[in-house]
Protein backbone atom coordinates (compact mmCIF):
# COMPACT_ATOMS: atom_id res chain seq x y z
CA UNK A 1 0.00 0.00 0.00
CA UNK A 2 1.08 3.58 -0.46
CA UNK A 3 0.18 6.72 1.42
CA UNK A 4 0.87 10.43 1.46
CA UNK A 5 0.72 12.48 4.64
CA UNK A 6 0.53 16.25 4.68
CA UNK A 7 0.38 18.20 7.89
CA UNK A 8 1.80 20.31 10.65
CA UNK A 9 4.24 19.30 13.37
CA UNK A 10 5.51 21.27 16.33
CA UNK A 11 8.88 19.89 17.42
CA UNK A 12 10.65 20.85 20.63
CA UNK A 13 14.14 20.24 21.90
CA UNK A 14 15.69 20.77 25.30
CA UNK A 15 17.51 24.09 25.36
CA UNK A 16 16.40 25.03 21.86
CA UNK A 17 13.24 26.93 20.84
CA UNK A 18 10.52 24.84 19.34
CA UNK A 19 9.85 24.96 15.67
CA UNK A 20 6.87 24.31 13.41
CA UNK A 21 7.31 22.11 10.37
CA UNK A 22 5.06 21.81 7.36
CA UNK A 23 5.66 18.32 6.07
CA UNK A 24 4.81 16.07 3.18
CA UNK A 25 5.56 12.41 3.69
CA UNK A 26 5.09 9.63 1.15
CA UNK A 27 5.28 6.03 2.31
CA UNK A 28 5.22 2.68 0.56
CA UNK A 29 4.67 -0.79 1.97
CA UNK A 30 4.96 -3.90 -0.16
CA UNK A 31 4.28 -7.33 1.25
CA UNK A 32 4.87 -10.63 -0.43
CA UNK A 33 4.63 -14.09 1.05
CA UNK A 34 8.38 -14.26 1.50
CA UNK A 35 9.38 -10.63 1.52
CA UNK A 36 8.50 -7.15 2.70
CA UNK A 37 9.64 -3.68 1.68
CA UNK A 38 8.92 -0.52 3.67
CA UNK A 39 9.99 2.94 2.56
CA UNK A 40 9.09 6.44 3.66
CA UNK A 41 10.35 9.97 3.24
CA UNK A 42 9.62 13.38 4.71
CA UNK A 43 10.13 16.82 3.24
CA UNK A 44 9.72 19.53 5.85
CA UNK A 45 9.74 23.27 5.58
CA UNK A 46 10.23 25.13 8.84
CA UNK A 47 8.38 28.18 10.06
CA UNK A 48 11.61 30.05 10.74
CA UNK A 49 13.01 29.27 7.32
CA UNK A 50 14.95 26.31 6.03
CA UNK A 51 13.96 22.83 5.11
CA UNK A 52 15.03 19.25 5.57
CA UNK A 53 14.50 15.87 4.03
CA UNK A 54 14.79 12.48 5.61
CA UNK A 55 13.98 9.01 4.49
CA UNK A 56 14.24 5.37 5.29
CA UNK A 57 13.87 2.09 3.49
CA UNK A 58 14.04 -1.45 4.77
CA UNK A 59 13.53 -4.77 3.14
CA UNK A 60 13.45 -8.33 4.38
CA UNK A 61 13.24 -11.76 2.93
CA UNK A 62 11.90 -14.68 4.92
CA UNK A 63 13.64 -17.96 4.40
CA UNK A 64 11.09 -20.73 3.90
CA UNK A 65 10.83 -23.17 6.72
CA UNK A 66 8.60 -26.09 7.41
CA UNK A 67 8.60 -25.45 11.14
CA UNK A 68 7.47 -22.68 13.42
CA UNK A 69 10.93 -21.17 13.15
CA UNK A 70 11.54 -18.78 10.34
CA UNK A 71 14.64 -16.80 9.49
CA UNK A 72 14.57 -13.21 8.30
CA UNK A 73 17.41 -11.46 6.50
CA UNK A 74 17.17 -7.79 5.74
CA UNK A 75 18.74 -4.41 5.30
CA UNK A 76 17.78 -0.91 6.35
CA UNK A 77 18.92 2.46 5.08
CA UNK A 78 18.06 5.77 6.72
CA UNK A 79 19.31 9.26 6.17
CA UNK A 80 18.55 12.94 6.46
CA UNK A 81 19.71 16.17 4.94
CA UNK A 82 18.99 19.71 6.16
CA UNK A 83 19.36 22.72 3.89
CA UNK A 84 22.37 23.74 5.94
CA UNK A 85 24.86 21.62 7.80
CA UNK A 86 25.72 18.01 7.30
CA UNK A 87 23.43 15.20 6.46
CA UNK A 88 23.23 11.90 8.30
CA UNK A 89 23.03 8.29 7.21
CA UNK A 90 22.84 4.77 8.54
CA UNK A 91 23.24 1.48 6.71
CA UNK A 92 22.39 -1.71 8.56
CA UNK A 93 22.13 -5.37 7.78
CA UNK A 94 19.97 -7.46 10.05
CA UNK A 95 19.14 -11.04 10.81
CA UNK A 96 16.34 -12.41 12.96
CA UNK A 97 15.02 -15.78 13.94
CA UNK A 98 11.27 -15.87 14.56
CA UNK A 99 9.30 -18.37 16.58
CA UNK A 100 5.64 -17.69 15.96
CA UNK A 101 2.29 -19.11 16.94
CA UNK A 102 -1.08 -17.78 15.86
CA UNK A 103 -1.41 -15.07 18.47
CA UNK A 104 2.01 -14.68 19.99
CA UNK A 105 5.61 -15.05 19.10
CA UNK A 106 9.22 -14.28 19.86
CA UNK A 107 12.15 -13.20 17.86
CA UNK A 108 15.84 -12.64 18.46
CA UNK A 109 18.43 -11.17 16.20
CA UNK A 110 20.89 -8.46 15.60
CA UNK A 111 22.03 -5.76 13.25
CA UNK A 112 25.39 -4.46 12.14
CA UNK A 113 26.31 -1.53 9.98
CA UNK A 114 27.79 1.91 9.64
CA UNK A 115 26.42 5.22 10.67
CA UNK A 116 27.29 8.82 9.71
CA UNK A 117 26.47 11.62 12.10
CA UNK A 118 27.70 14.47 9.96
CA UNK A 119 31.22 14.26 11.32
CA UNK A 120 32.47 10.74 10.86
CA UNK A 121 31.47 7.20 10.07
CA UNK A 122 31.15 4.83 13.00
CA UNK A 123 30.16 1.23 13.43
CA UNK A 124 26.71 0.57 14.83
CA UNK A 125 25.69 -2.78 16.21
CA UNK A 126 22.72 -4.02 18.20
CA UNK A 127 21.21 -7.21 19.49
CA UNK A 128 17.48 -7.53 20.04
CA UNK A 129 15.05 -9.85 21.73
CA UNK A 130 11.34 -9.29 21.55
CA UNK A 131 7.96 -10.81 22.06
CA UNK A 132 4.55 -9.97 20.63
CA UNK A 133 1.00 -10.95 21.31
CA UNK A 134 -2.40 -10.22 19.89
CA UNK A 135 -5.03 -9.47 22.49
CA UNK A 136 -8.40 -8.92 20.89
CA UNK A 137 -8.03 -6.02 18.51
CA UNK A 138 -4.64 -5.03 19.91
CA UNK A 139 -1.11 -6.02 19.03
CA UNK A 140 1.45 -5.61 21.80
CA UNK A 141 5.20 -5.73 21.20
CA UNK A 142 7.93 -5.53 23.84
CA UNK A 143 11.62 -5.49 23.03
CA UNK A 144 15.00 -5.03 24.59
CA UNK A 145 18.04 -4.10 22.57
CA UNK A 146 21.63 -3.53 23.70
CA UNK A 147 23.39 -1.22 21.25
CA UNK A 148 26.91 -0.16 20.44
CA UNK A 149 27.80 3.06 18.64
CA UNK A 150 31.46 3.43 17.78
CA UNK A 151 33.80 2.54 20.61
CA UNK A 152 32.45 4.87 23.25
CA UNK A 153 28.69 4.47 23.53
CA UNK A 154 26.94 1.37 24.97
CA UNK A 155 23.34 1.50 26.04
CA UNK A 156 20.24 -0.64 26.44
CA UNK A 157 16.90 0.36 24.91
CA UNK A 158 13.72 -1.19 26.27
CA UNK A 159 10.47 -0.40 24.52
CA UNK A 160 6.87 -1.49 24.45
CA UNK A 161 4.27 -0.58 21.86
CA UNK A 162 0.61 -1.30 21.38
CA UNK A 163 -1.63 -0.81 18.36
CA UNK A 164 -5.38 -1.12 18.63
CA UNK A 165 -7.83 -1.00 15.75
CA UNK A 166 -11.59 -1.04 15.81
CA UNK A 167 -13.69 0.07 12.89
CA UNK A 168 -12.35 3.32 11.51
CA UNK A 169 -10.26 4.09 14.62
CA UNK A 170 -6.58 3.24 15.01
CA UNK A 171 -4.76 3.97 18.25
CA UNK A 172 -1.11 3.47 18.94
CA UNK A 173 1.02 4.08 21.99
CA UNK A 174 4.62 3.50 22.89
CA UNK A 175 6.98 3.95 25.77
CA UNK A 176 10.58 3.15 26.48
CA UNK A 177 13.63 3.85 28.54
CA UNK A 178 17.37 3.81 27.93
CA UNK A 179 20.03 2.89 30.41
CA UNK A 180 23.74 3.28 29.87
CA UNK A 181 26.69 0.95 30.16
CA UNK A 182 29.22 3.42 28.82
CA UNK A 183 29.67 6.11 29.81
CA UNK A 184 28.55 4.77 33.13
CA UNK A 185 27.53 8.12 34.54
CA UNK A 186 25.19 8.99 31.66
CA UNK A 187 21.62 9.89 32.55
CA UNK A 188 18.92 7.33 31.87
CA UNK A 189 16.18 8.64 29.62
CA UNK A 190 12.56 7.74 28.97
CA UNK A 191 10.16 8.51 26.18
CA UNK A 192 6.61 7.84 25.15
CA UNK A 193 3.78 8.97 22.97
CA UNK A 194 0.54 8.16 21.25
CA UNK A 195 -1.04 8.35 17.81
CA UNK A 196 -4.70 8.36 16.88
CA UNK A 197 -6.01 7.93 13.36
CA UNK A 198 -9.58 8.12 12.18
CA UNK A 199 -10.33 6.72 8.74
CA UNK A 200 -12.98 8.81 7.03
CA UNK A 201 -12.99 6.30 4.19
CA UNK A 202 -10.78 3.43 3.04
CA UNK A 203 -8.43 6.01 1.52
CA UNK A 204 -8.54 9.08 3.75
CA UNK A 205 -7.63 9.54 7.40
CA UNK A 206 -6.98 12.25 9.94
CA UNK A 207 -4.00 11.46 12.15
CA UNK A 208 -2.98 13.18 15.39
CA UNK A 209 0.12 12.34 17.38
CA UNK A 210 2.12 13.59 20.29
CA UNK A 211 4.96 12.46 22.50
CA UNK A 212 8.70 12.30 22.83
CA UNK A 213 11.44 10.24 21.27
CA UNK A 214 15.02 9.40 22.21
CA UNK A 215 18.22 10.67 20.67
CA UNK A 216 19.62 8.79 17.73
CA UNK A 217 23.28 8.79 18.64
CA UNK A 218 24.24 6.92 15.52
CA UNK A 219 23.07 9.74 13.27
CA UNK A 220 23.59 12.51 15.78
CA UNK A 221 19.92 13.43 15.98
CA UNK A 222 18.77 14.80 19.33
CA UNK A 223 15.89 13.70 21.52
CA UNK A 224 12.76 15.72 21.04
CA UNK A 225 9.08 16.08 21.68
CA UNK A 226 6.30 16.76 19.19
CA UNK A 227 2.65 17.30 18.54
CA UNK A 228 1.40 16.73 15.02
CA UNK A 229 -1.72 16.72 12.92
CA UNK A 230 -1.83 15.35 9.41
CA UNK A 231 -4.15 14.29 6.65
CA UNK A 232 -3.37 10.90 5.14
CA UNK A 233 -4.34 9.76 1.66
CA UNK A 234 -3.70 6.05 1.18
CA UNK A 235 -4.31 3.43 -1.44
CA UNK A 236 -6.12 1.51 1.27
CA UNK A 237 -6.37 1.22 5.01
CA UNK A 238 -3.56 -0.72 6.67
CA UNK A 239 -4.27 -4.25 7.82
CA UNK A 240 -5.80 -4.73 11.23
CA UNK A 241 -4.43 -6.97 13.95
CA UNK A 242 -7.35 -9.29 13.29
CA UNK A 243 -5.59 -10.04 10.03
CA UNK A 244 -4.12 -12.81 12.11
CA UNK A 245 -7.35 -14.64 11.52
CA UNK A 246 -6.58 -14.77 7.85
CA UNK A 247 -3.24 -16.29 8.74
CA UNK A 248 -4.96 -18.84 10.94
CA UNK A 249 -7.18 -19.43 7.99
CA UNK A 250 -4.18 -19.97 5.79
CA UNK A 251 -3.23 -22.73 8.18
CA UNK A 252 -6.20 -24.59 6.74
CA UNK A 253 -5.56 -26.35 3.49
CA UNK A 254 -6.59 -24.15 0.59
CA UNK A 255 -9.63 -25.29 -1.30
CA UNK A 256 -7.84 -25.12 -4.60
CA UNK A 257 -4.56 -24.03 -6.01
CA UNK A 258 -4.97 -21.43 -8.73
CA UNK A 259 -4.55 -22.85 -12.20
CA UNK A 260 -2.74 -19.75 -13.46
CA UNK A 261 -0.33 -17.42 -11.69
CA UNK A 262 -2.06 -14.17 -12.60
CA UNK A 263 -5.59 -13.20 -13.59
CA UNK A 264 -7.07 -9.78 -14.30
CA UNK A 265 -10.44 -8.59 -15.48
CA UNK A 266 -10.90 -4.98 -16.56
CA UNK A 267 -13.86 -3.10 -17.93
CA UNK A 268 -13.56 -2.03 -21.56
CA UNK A 269 -16.99 -0.58 -22.20
CA UNK A 270 -20.43 -1.25 -20.86
CA UNK A 271 -20.53 -4.89 -19.90
CA UNK A 272 -17.54 -5.88 -22.04
CA UNK A 273 -14.72 -7.11 -19.83
CA UNK A 274 -11.20 -7.93 -20.90
CA UNK A 275 -9.98 -11.12 -19.27
CA UNK A 276 -6.19 -11.30 -19.17
CA UNK A 277 -4.38 -14.37 -17.89
CA UNK A 278 -0.68 -14.89 -17.37
CA UNK A 279 0.24 -18.41 -18.42
CA UNK A 280 3.31 -18.17 -20.67
CA UNK A 281 3.97 -21.91 -20.77
CA UNK A 282 0.39 -22.91 -21.61
CA UNK A 283 -0.59 -24.11 -25.04
CA UNK A 284 -4.29 -23.44 -24.45
CA UNK A 285 -6.38 -21.58 -21.91
CA UNK A 286 -10.18 -21.70 -21.68
CA UNK A 287 -12.73 -19.91 -19.55
CA UNK A 288 -16.38 -20.64 -18.92
CA UNK A 289 -19.01 -19.38 -16.56
CA UNK A 290 -22.58 -18.35 -16.06
CA UNK A 291 -21.86 -15.36 -18.30
CA UNK A 292 -21.69 -17.62 -21.36
CA UNK A 293 -23.90 -20.50 -20.26
CA UNK A 294 -20.86 -22.57 -19.33
CA UNK A 295 -19.50 -23.12 -22.82
CA UNK A 296 -15.69 -23.40 -22.85
CA UNK A 297 -14.29 -20.29 -24.53
CA UNK A 298 -10.67 -20.33 -25.72
CA UNK A 299 -8.45 -17.34 -25.04
CA UNK A 300 -5.89 -16.11 -27.56
CA UNK A 301 -2.22 -15.64 -26.77
CA UNK A 302 -0.65 -12.26 -27.30
CA UNK A 303 3.03 -11.73 -28.14
CA UNK A 304 3.82 -10.98 -24.52
CA UNK A 305 2.66 -14.40 -23.41
CA UNK A 306 -0.64 -13.27 -21.90
CA UNK A 307 -3.93 -14.90 -22.83
CA UNK A 308 -6.89 -12.60 -23.45
CA UNK A 309 -10.54 -12.64 -24.35
CA UNK A 310 -13.33 -10.09 -24.17
CA UNK A 311 -16.43 -11.38 -22.45
CA UNK A 312 -19.74 -9.64 -21.70
CA UNK A 313 -20.37 -9.78 -17.97
CA UNK A 314 -23.03 -7.87 -16.12
CA UNK A 315 -22.43 -6.34 -12.70
CA UNK A 316 -22.71 -8.71 -9.78
CA UNK A 317 -21.28 -12.09 -8.90
CA UNK A 318 -20.46 -14.68 -11.53
CA UNK A 319 -19.55 -18.32 -11.17
CA UNK A 320 -16.65 -19.23 -13.41
CA UNK A 321 -13.83 -21.68 -14.09
CA UNK A 322 -10.56 -21.75 -16.01
CA UNK A 323 -8.51 -24.58 -17.38
CA UNK A 324 -5.07 -24.80 -18.92
CA UNK A 325 -4.02 -27.29 -21.58
CA UNK A 326 -7.30 -29.18 -21.25
CA UNK A 327 -6.70 -30.02 -17.58
CA UNK A 328 -9.14 -29.89 -14.72
CA UNK A 329 -11.40 -26.89 -14.39
CA UNK A 330 -9.98 -24.69 -11.64
CA UNK A 331 -10.03 -21.16 -10.27
CA UNK A 332 -7.69 -18.23 -10.80
CA UNK A 333 -5.88 -16.48 -7.94
CA UNK A 334 -7.75 -13.82 -6.00
CA UNK A 335 -11.17 -15.33 -6.66
CA UNK A 336 -13.32 -16.84 -3.92
CA UNK A 337 -13.36 -20.60 -4.41
CA UNK A 338 -16.19 -22.99 -3.57
CA UNK A 339 -16.61 -26.71 -3.86
CA UNK A 340 -19.01 -27.42 -6.70
CA UNK A 341 -20.29 -30.49 -4.80
CA UNK A 342 -19.20 -32.85 -7.57
CA UNK A 343 -15.50 -33.11 -6.82
CA UNK A 344 -14.51 -29.87 -8.48
CA UNK A 345 -14.29 -26.19 -7.60
CA UNK A 346 -15.94 -23.06 -8.89
CA UNK A 347 -14.81 -19.45 -8.57
CA UNK A 348 -16.98 -16.49 -7.60
CA UNK A 349 -15.96 -13.45 -9.64
CA UNK A 350 -17.29 -10.08 -8.48
CA UNK A 351 -17.92 -7.54 -11.24
CA UNK A 352 -18.64 -3.95 -10.27
CA UNK B 1 -11.34 -10.58 -7.20
CA UNK B 2 -13.02 -7.42 -8.32
CA UNK B 3 -13.16 -5.83 -11.69
CA UNK B 4 -11.60 -2.39 -11.75
CA UNK B 5 -13.11 0.40 -13.75
CA UNK B 6 -11.92 3.99 -14.24
CA UNK B 7 -8.26 4.13 -15.17
CA UNK B 8 -8.43 0.43 -15.87
CA UNK B 9 -10.92 1.28 -18.58
CA UNK B 10 -8.39 3.37 -20.45
CA UNK B 11 -5.59 0.90 -19.87
CA UNK B 12 -7.63 -2.03 -20.97
CA UNK B 13 -8.92 -0.23 -24.01
CA UNK B 14 -5.42 0.73 -25.07
CA UNK B 15 -4.17 -2.77 -24.48
CA UNK B 16 -7.13 -4.40 -26.11
CA UNK B 17 -7.07 -2.65 -29.44
CA UNK B 18 -3.73 -3.84 -30.77
CA UNK B 19 -4.07 -7.28 -29.25
CA UNK B 20 -7.47 -7.92 -30.73
CA UNK B 21 -8.51 -10.56 -28.23
CA UNK B 22 -11.37 -12.77 -29.24
CA UNK B 23 -14.74 -11.45 -28.20
CA UNK B 24 -17.78 -13.29 -27.02
CA UNK B 25 -20.23 -11.01 -28.74
CA UNK B 26 -23.40 -11.89 -26.96
CA UNK B 27 -24.68 -13.65 -23.93
CA UNK B 28 -25.65 -17.17 -24.88
CA UNK B 29 -29.13 -17.84 -26.11
CA UNK B 30 -31.98 -19.05 -23.95
CA UNK B 31 -30.49 -21.35 -21.27
CA UNK B 32 -33.49 -23.65 -21.74
CA UNK B 33 -32.38 -24.37 -25.28
CA UNK B 34 -28.90 -25.12 -24.03
CA UNK B 35 -30.31 -27.50 -21.43
CA UNK B 36 -32.33 -29.28 -24.10
CA UNK B 37 -29.16 -29.73 -26.14
CA UNK B 38 -27.00 -30.76 -23.20
CA UNK B 39 -29.19 -33.30 -21.42
CA UNK B 40 -31.08 -36.41 -22.48
CA UNK B 41 -34.60 -35.48 -23.54
CA UNK B 42 -36.40 -36.99 -20.56
CA UNK B 43 -34.02 -35.47 -18.03
CA UNK B 44 -34.11 -32.12 -19.78
CA UNK B 45 -37.91 -32.18 -19.70
CA UNK B 46 -38.00 -32.82 -15.95
CA UNK B 47 -35.29 -30.27 -15.21
CA UNK B 48 -37.07 -27.62 -17.27
CA UNK B 49 -40.34 -28.43 -15.56
CA UNK B 50 -38.69 -27.97 -12.19
CA UNK B 51 -37.21 -24.69 -13.32
CA UNK B 52 -40.59 -23.50 -14.58
CA UNK B 53 -42.11 -24.40 -11.25
CA UNK B 54 -39.40 -22.45 -9.46
CA UNK B 55 -40.08 -19.45 -11.69
CA UNK B 56 -43.76 -19.67 -10.84
CA UNK B 57 -42.82 -19.54 -7.15
CA UNK B 58 -40.87 -16.36 -7.74
CA UNK B 59 -37.44 -17.97 -7.52
CA UNK B 60 -34.60 -16.97 -9.87
CA UNK B 61 -35.04 -19.65 -12.51
CA UNK B 62 -32.02 -18.56 -14.55
CA UNK B 63 -29.76 -19.50 -11.64
CA UNK B 64 -31.13 -23.02 -11.72
CA UNK B 65 -30.77 -23.31 -15.48
CA UNK B 66 -27.18 -22.15 -15.38
CA UNK B 67 -26.44 -24.50 -12.50
CA UNK B 68 -27.62 -27.36 -14.72
CA UNK B 69 -25.42 -26.13 -17.55
CA UNK B 70 -22.42 -25.80 -15.24
CA UNK B 71 -22.70 -29.36 -14.07
CA UNK B 72 -23.30 -30.60 -17.59
CA UNK B 73 -20.17 -28.80 -18.79
CA UNK B 74 -18.22 -30.50 -16.01
CA UNK B 75 -19.41 -33.95 -16.99
CA UNK B 76 -21.78 -34.61 -14.10
CA UNK B 77 -24.20 -37.44 -15.00
CA UNK B 78 -27.75 -36.31 -15.91
CA UNK B 79 -29.27 -37.90 -12.81
CA UNK B 80 -26.87 -35.94 -10.63
CA UNK B 81 -27.79 -32.75 -12.42
CA UNK B 82 -31.49 -33.37 -11.91
CA UNK B 83 -30.97 -33.98 -8.20
CA UNK B 84 -28.71 -30.96 -7.83
CA UNK B 85 -31.25 -28.64 -9.47
CA UNK B 86 -34.01 -29.93 -7.22
CA UNK B 87 -31.84 -29.47 -4.14
CA UNK B 88 -30.88 -25.97 -5.21
CA UNK B 89 -34.52 -25.06 -5.76
CA UNK B 90 -35.24 -26.03 -2.17
CA UNK B 91 -32.18 -24.11 -0.97
CA UNK B 92 -33.26 -20.97 -2.83
CA UNK B 93 -36.71 -21.12 -1.31
CA UNK B 94 -35.26 -21.59 2.17
CA UNK B 95 -32.76 -18.81 1.49
CA UNK B 96 -35.55 -16.41 0.59
CA UNK B 97 -37.29 -17.19 3.89
CA UNK B 98 -34.09 -16.85 5.91
CA UNK B 99 -33.23 -13.51 4.33
CA UNK B 100 -36.78 -12.25 4.87
CA UNK B 101 -36.56 -13.28 8.53
CA UNK B 102 -33.43 -11.14 8.74
CA UNK B 103 -35.16 -8.12 7.25
CA UNK B 104 -34.16 -8.61 3.61
CA UNK B 105 -37.51 -9.17 2.02
CA UNK B 106 -36.42 -8.16 -1.48
CA UNK B 107 -33.11 -9.89 -2.03
CA UNK B 108 -31.28 -9.71 -5.34
CA UNK B 109 -30.71 -12.84 -7.37
CA UNK B 110 -27.02 -12.72 -6.34
CA UNK B 111 -27.99 -12.62 -2.67
CA UNK B 112 -30.45 -15.48 -3.10
CA UNK B 113 -27.82 -17.48 -4.96
CA UNK B 114 -25.25 -16.87 -2.23
CA UNK B 115 -27.67 -17.60 0.60
CA UNK B 116 -28.90 -20.76 -1.10
CA UNK B 117 -25.33 -21.88 -1.61
CA UNK B 118 -24.57 -21.29 2.07
CA UNK B 119 -27.61 -23.28 3.16
CA UNK B 120 -26.59 -26.08 0.82
CA UNK B 121 -23.24 -26.26 2.57
CA UNK B 122 -24.79 -26.65 5.99
CA UNK B 123 -25.04 -23.08 7.17
CA UNK B 124 -28.13 -22.75 9.35
CA UNK B 125 -31.03 -20.57 8.22
CA UNK B 126 -30.86 -18.67 11.51
CA UNK B 127 -27.24 -17.82 10.76
CA UNK B 128 -28.21 -16.43 7.37
CA UNK B 129 -30.92 -14.37 9.09
CA UNK B 130 -28.40 -13.16 11.66
CA UNK B 131 -26.05 -12.00 8.93
CA UNK B 132 -28.90 -10.20 7.17
CA UNK B 133 -29.89 -8.46 10.39
CA UNK B 134 -26.34 -7.50 11.36
CA UNK B 135 -25.01 -6.29 8.03
CA UNK B 136 -25.28 -2.59 7.23
CA UNK B 137 -28.58 -1.87 5.55
CA UNK B 138 -28.29 -1.54 1.82
CA UNK B 139 -25.13 -3.57 1.66
CA UNK B 140 -25.27 -6.57 -0.66
CA UNK B 141 -25.02 -9.84 1.23
CA UNK B 142 -23.82 -11.81 -1.79
CA UNK B 143 -20.07 -11.63 -1.20
CA UNK B 144 -20.29 -12.07 2.61
CA UNK B 145 -22.43 -15.19 2.10
CA UNK B 146 -20.17 -16.64 -0.59
CA UNK B 147 -17.17 -16.05 1.68
CA UNK B 148 -18.92 -17.90 4.51
CA UNK B 149 -19.57 -20.79 2.13
CA UNK B 150 -15.93 -20.87 1.08
CA UNK B 151 -14.75 -20.86 4.69
CA UNK B 152 -17.11 -23.72 5.48
CA UNK B 153 -15.84 -25.60 2.45
CA UNK B 154 -12.36 -25.20 3.85
CA UNK B 155 -13.33 -26.85 7.09
CA UNK B 156 -14.30 -23.95 9.33
CA UNK B 157 -17.44 -24.48 11.44
CA UNK B 158 -20.26 -22.32 10.13
CA UNK B 159 -20.60 -20.36 13.38
CA UNK B 160 -16.91 -19.49 13.27
CA UNK B 161 -17.14 -18.54 9.60
CA UNK B 162 -20.12 -16.31 10.39
CA UNK B 163 -18.28 -14.73 13.31
CA UNK B 164 -15.29 -13.85 11.17
CA UNK B 165 -17.36 -12.34 8.40
CA UNK B 166 -19.53 -10.40 10.85
CA UNK B 167 -16.42 -9.02 12.56
CA UNK B 168 -15.21 -7.70 9.25
CA UNK B 169 -18.55 -6.24 8.33
CA UNK B 170 -18.54 -4.46 11.67
CA UNK B 171 -15.11 -3.10 10.82
CA UNK B 172 -16.54 -1.81 7.53
CA UNK B 173 -14.52 -4.22 5.44
CA UNK B 174 -15.19 -3.89 1.75
CA UNK B 175 -16.26 -6.80 -0.40
CA UNK B 176 -12.71 -6.93 -1.73
CA UNK B 177 -11.32 -7.25 1.79
CA UNK B 178 -13.84 -9.97 2.56
CA UNK B 179 -12.81 -11.83 -0.57
CA UNK B 180 -9.28 -11.84 0.80
CA UNK B 181 -10.52 -14.29 3.42
CA UNK B 182 -11.61 -16.83 0.89
CA UNK B 183 -9.78 -16.10 -2.33
CA UNK B 184 -7.69 -18.77 -3.96
CA UNK B 185 -4.15 -18.21 -2.73
CA UNK B 186 -1.22 -17.28 -4.90
CA UNK B 187 1.12 -20.05 -5.85
CA UNK B 188 3.69 -18.87 -3.32
CA UNK B 189 1.26 -19.16 -0.41
CA UNK B 190 1.85 -22.23 1.65
CA UNK B 191 -0.40 -23.25 4.50
CA UNK B 192 1.20 -22.87 7.88
CA UNK B 193 3.89 -20.46 6.79
CA UNK B 194 4.21 -16.91 8.00
CA UNK B 195 4.17 -14.26 5.31
CA UNK B 196 5.94 -10.97 4.91
CA UNK B 197 2.81 -9.20 6.09
CA UNK B 198 2.50 -11.38 9.16
CA UNK B 199 6.08 -10.71 10.08
CA UNK B 200 5.87 -6.99 9.50
CA UNK B 201 2.85 -6.80 11.77
CA UNK B 202 4.80 -8.27 14.64
CA UNK B 203 7.42 -5.58 14.54
CA UNK B 204 7.01 -2.18 16.03
CA UNK B 205 3.62 -1.09 14.70
CA UNK B 206 3.84 1.75 12.24
CA UNK B 207 1.33 3.79 14.23
CA UNK B 208 3.08 3.26 17.56
CA UNK B 209 6.20 5.36 17.82
CA UNK B 210 7.43 8.69 16.54
CA UNK B 211 5.51 8.90 13.29
CA UNK B 212 7.69 8.72 10.21
CA UNK B 213 6.34 12.09 9.14
CA UNK B 214 7.68 13.92 12.19
CA UNK B 215 11.04 15.43 11.18
CA UNK B 216 13.80 14.16 13.45
CA UNK B 217 16.40 16.52 12.05
CA UNK B 218 14.72 19.83 12.76
CA UNK B 219 17.06 20.73 15.60
CA UNK B 220 19.51 22.59 13.41
CA UNK B 221 16.73 24.73 11.97
CA UNK B 222 15.31 25.28 15.45
CA UNK B 223 18.65 26.34 16.84
CA UNK B 224 19.49 28.20 13.65
CA UNK B 225 22.91 26.58 13.63
CA UNK B 226 24.45 23.22 12.84
CA UNK B 227 23.80 20.79 15.66
CA UNK B 228 25.07 17.29 16.19
CA UNK B 229 24.00 16.35 19.69
CA UNK B 230 25.14 12.81 19.10
CA UNK B 231 28.68 14.06 19.25
CA UNK B 232 28.00 15.88 22.51
CA UNK B 233 27.48 12.66 24.40
CA UNK B 234 24.59 11.09 26.26
CA UNK B 235 22.67 13.07 28.84
CA UNK B 236 23.49 16.33 27.11
CA UNK B 237 20.70 17.39 24.82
Amino acid sequence: MGSLDAGLTRVGYSGVPGITAYSISPALQLFRPNASLLASGVFSEFSGGGWSVQGSASGSIFVPSGSRFQAELGAAVTGSAPDSGSGTAQLLGLARLHLAAARHGLWAGGSLGRTWDGVSWRTAAALEAAGWARLGNATVVASTSPSWIGDSLRFLDNEATVRWVRGPVELGAYGGFRTWFEPGNATATAWGGATAAYWLSNNLAIVAAGGSYPADFGQGLPAGSYVALTIRVATRRPPTPSKVESREYRLLQPLARPVVPDFQVTTISGTNRLVRIRAPKASSVEIMGDFNDWRPLPLSKDPGGDWTVVVPMSKGTHRMNLRVDGGDWGVPPGVTALNDDFGGVVGILVVE
Amino acid sequence: MRVKAGLAFVTAAVLAVPLEPPTLHAQAADPAEAITRALPADVARRVLAGIADARARGLPADLLARRALELSAKGVPPAGIETAVADETADLAAARDALAAGGRSGPTDDELDAAGTALGKGVDGHQVSQLARSAPSGRSLAVPLFVISSLVDRGLPSDEALRRVLARLEARASDGQLEGLAAAPGRADQPGKLTGLDMAETRRPAEAGRPAWVPANAAAAAANRPLNPGRQGPGKP
